[in-house]
């Protein structure tokens, strides 16, 4: 019987939240903002030290407010937050399918870098929502790969 | 070894490899910014010396794996929480290294700070010929880029360049960290 560790775990939730909104970013909370205006704000200087925030590679809010980060970026975000939400819902009945999951974080890398190399290749080839699932499945296997730290056996 | 065995620090070992990472990130993002910079701006919202940062980012977060598996290959086997203090440390360690690098290339090569710094303003201008950023936002750009000229080494400038670049390299190389040791440990 496997028991989550509740600090540890809602502080990490918290975190990855709160990470995933401000990578989303003012788009949400301000609409009115102009793109210079975004341009110039702390928070898109903040992200562009992890990501290379091209506009033709970003989701727009608003329809002229991009997010602070790329397609890929929101999606490994997305897919963090995602996998520490639903490791609850994990820890009882997938003890024998997490052997797959250093493999499935392989195969995330190498999806990932395959769709960089045929972006370079042909530009129209890899959509921004390709991008953006091949980033989820990225960020997804990321906690799922520590579903026995963040739990302690009872048994 | 055995894991709960005394064993040696891993302060200095993350401290080398993030050293040799930061250096070898630092010449390739300045010598590309170099080529970018030295050219004609295009009056884009994006260009390629944007992503040096990025690139730079991906990069460091090499300093964690190669600290993490070289302390692996000394000690045998480690915990994932002394991966994540790995990753910590060799995200501080990146930082300081780079900020370091940065003032020096600065008070050696102050041409290149004013380089950057004409580059930007002369694309901002063709952004406002073309409509994209307001006429009335260039005084402010000025603004901005000539203190940048004029005081380059300043402790607001210096200090908030510290502080992003600590708190990014700290989070990526924590993960980098704690993901090798994970699957150090599963080896």
């Amino acid at each position: 019987m496997y028991k989550l560790k509740p600090l540890w775990y809602a502080g990490i939730l918290l975190a990855s939240v709160i990470w995933l909104g401000l990578a989303i970013g003012p788009g949400m909370w301000n609409p009115e903002l102009t793109l210079f205006e975004w341009h110039q704000s702390g928070l898109k200087q903040f992200f562009g030290y992890a990501c290379h925030q091209h506009p033709l590679r970003t989701f727009f809010l608003s329809d002229h407010v991009p997010m602070n980060v790329c397609s890929r970026c929101i999606g490994i975000y997305g897919g963090l937050t995602a996998g520490v939400g639903i490791i609850p819902f994990l820890i009882t009945f997938t003890k024998p399918l997490r052997r797959f999951v250093p493999a499935m974080l392989w195969v995330a890398i190498g999806l990932n870098l395959a769709s960089v190399v045929f972006s370079w290749i042909d530009g129209g080839l890899i959509t921004n929502t390709i991008r953006v699932l091949l980033g989820l499945l990225f960020g997804l296997s990321i906690p799922l790969l520590f579903i026995d730290s963040l739990t302690t056996s009872t048994s | 070894m055995d894991i709960n065995q005394k064993k040696p620090g891993f302060a200095q070992t993350t401290f080398i490899y993030s050293a040799i990472v930061a250096i070898a990130a630092f010449i390739l993002a300045n010598f590309a910014s170099y080529m970018i910079y030295s050219g004609e701006p295009q009056g884009e919202i994006f260009s390629v010396a944007q992503a040096f940062p990025f690139v730079i980012c991906l990069l460091s977060a090499v300093a964690g794996v190669l600290s993490v598996k070289s302390y692996v290959g000394e000690v045998g086997q480690i915990k994932i929480g002394t991966g994540a203090q790995i990753g910590l440390l060799s995200g501080v360690s990146l930082a300081v290294v780079m900020t370091v690098l940065g003032i020096f290339l600065t008070v050696i090569y102050p041409d290149l700070n004013i380089m950057v710094a004409e580059y930007n303003i002369e694309n901002y201008e063709i952004l406002a010929q073309k409509g994209v950023i307001p006429e009335a936002s260039l005084n402010d750009v000025r603004d901005e880029f000539m203190k940048q000229i004029e005081n380059p080494l300043s402790l607001s400038t210096l200090g908030l360049s510290f502080v992003m670049q600590t708190v990014m390299y700290s989070i990526v190389n924590l993960i980098s960290g704690l993901v090798t040791a994970k699957i150090t440990a599963k080896d």
